[in-house]
């Protein structure tokens, strides 16, 4: 065993913790860089790692010192990437540039909260907008499809759907039902003593920090509350609801709408002609 | 964005952190210099055709410093002892001193300590068969 040992290069009990230490390091921060489950941060780690280790011993001594230099940079890039940090610091990646289907997706939306007041339940809507959202928030019930009444209809009255939820919907298209945010730090900041509800904490927040807007529907006061920009507007009726989510969402993508509406106006031209 | 994740479980984890770890400590610790007990054969020179020595002590110990990636090769063909008994004409117990000057080392190491420094042998006639 001994020799085994020393061909190994370990001589003492010193050397087994220092490499202890080592091995240690290296599983925690694997780990911890596993938990990011949007990017395979570990497998650059390890990448990096094995071309550090290979220019070592086939004694490509420039390139192996330039790595082991950046080694400390290449380490805080890793801390900067990770989904929890992006998290902590409320760093968004944006969404591409999305193509509409179908311009009216808020006018659908809004009449789903209102089948669901109908159907006697109440509908806490997000609605992303060029700010990406994955990562904040954790859903069971994806469904990535373009938002059309029926489908929201049958979703709305399935036995499944939770009104203390969140129906997703970013760019014209139904994310998600069921979804509810995901925050490690969520405790820090919801306020012990606070009289205002969770939701509009948490909606206050996003739309302070992103460009979402949260909006629910109470089937008992026919009305929504909306929160948009870190500002809540209260009880609001359904026009006014759908010209306010309107306001904000096209100044999103003015440039979408704007081109949109001159392609429809120049058909109707174009059809009258 | 979608993204292929490659699952990595816990075991695999463990067994690739315990790979990295250990090369990595291996990068730095390649080149390092320490000193170790190293057990260093003893040889006798010079001692009448007539006489032997016996229950000679055929080692010694020492501390020896060097790279760690040296050391591991450490060879005792190459290290060795020799210590000089001509002077020794009669059968009889007989203590020896062993100097650093009888250590013979290869470059790559170096002699920090060695013990013990005195030996007793006894020396008997050869029988004639």
């Amino acid at each position: 065993m001994e020799p085994f040992i020393s061909k190994l290069l370990i001589f003492s009990w010193k050397d087994l913790v220092e490499v202890a230490f080592f091995v240690s390091a290296f599983y925690y921060f694997s780990t911890w860089l596993s938990k990011d489950k949007s990017k395979n941060l570990v497998l650059w780690f390890y990448g990096y790692s094995s071309l550090l280790i290979l220019t070592h011993f086939t004694k490509l001594t420039n390139v192996n010192q330039f790595l082991i230099a950046a080694f400390p940079a290449a380490i805080m890039l890793f801390f900067m990437l990770h989904q929890r940090e992006l998290q902590k610091n409320f760093v968004t990646f944006q969404n591409i540039k999305p193509k509409f289907k179908n311009l009216d997706w808020i006018d659908i939306i809004l009449r789903a909260a209102v089948t669901a007041m109908d159907n006697n339940k109440q509908f806490l809507c997000l609605i992303e907008g060029k700010d990406s959202l994955k990562g904040f928030i954790n859903t069971s019930l994806r469904a990535d499809s373009e938002l059309n009444e029926s489908l929201i209809d049958v979703l709305i009255k399935s036995p499944l759907f939770s009104q203390e939820k969140i129906v997703w919907v970013s760019n014209g298209k139904l994310l998600a039902i069921n979804a509810e945010w995901d925050l490690e730090s969520k405790k820090v900041w919801v306020a012990e003593k606070s009289k205002l509800e969770e939701w509009k904490q948490n909606g206050i927040l996003f739309s302070s920090k992103t460009d979402a807007i949260i909006f629910k529907a109470y089937p008992g006061k026919r009305c929504f509350d909306i929160i948009a920009k870190g500002k809540i507007s209260e009880c609001v009726t359904v026009n006014n609801g759908l010209s306010i989510i309107n306001q904000y969402v096209r100044k999103n993508y003015s440039q979408i709408y704007k081109k949109e509406y001159e392609n429809k106006s120049s058909k109707v031209k174009q059809a009258n002609s | 964005m979608k993204t292929n994740l490659v699952k990595l479980n816990r075991p695999i984890l463990k067994v690739s952190s315990l790979i990295f770890g250990y090369l990595f400590w291996l990068i730095i610790a390649q080149n390092q210099h320490i000193s170790i007990s190293k057990e260093i054969p003893l040889f006798y020179y010079g001692l009448s055709k007539n006489l032997k020595a016996d229950n000679a002590p055929e080692h010694i110990s020492a501390i020896i410093s060097g790279k760690r990636i040296d050391l591991t090769n450490f060879n005792s063909s190459e290290n060795s002892s020799h210590v000089d008994i001509s002077n020794i004409e009669a059968t009889g117990s007989y203590n020896i001193d062993v100097q650093k000057e009888n250590i013979f080392l290869h470059n790559q190491f170096k002699l920090i300590d060695y013990w013990p420094s005195s030996l007793s042998i006894q020396i008997d006639q050869r029988s004639n068969t």
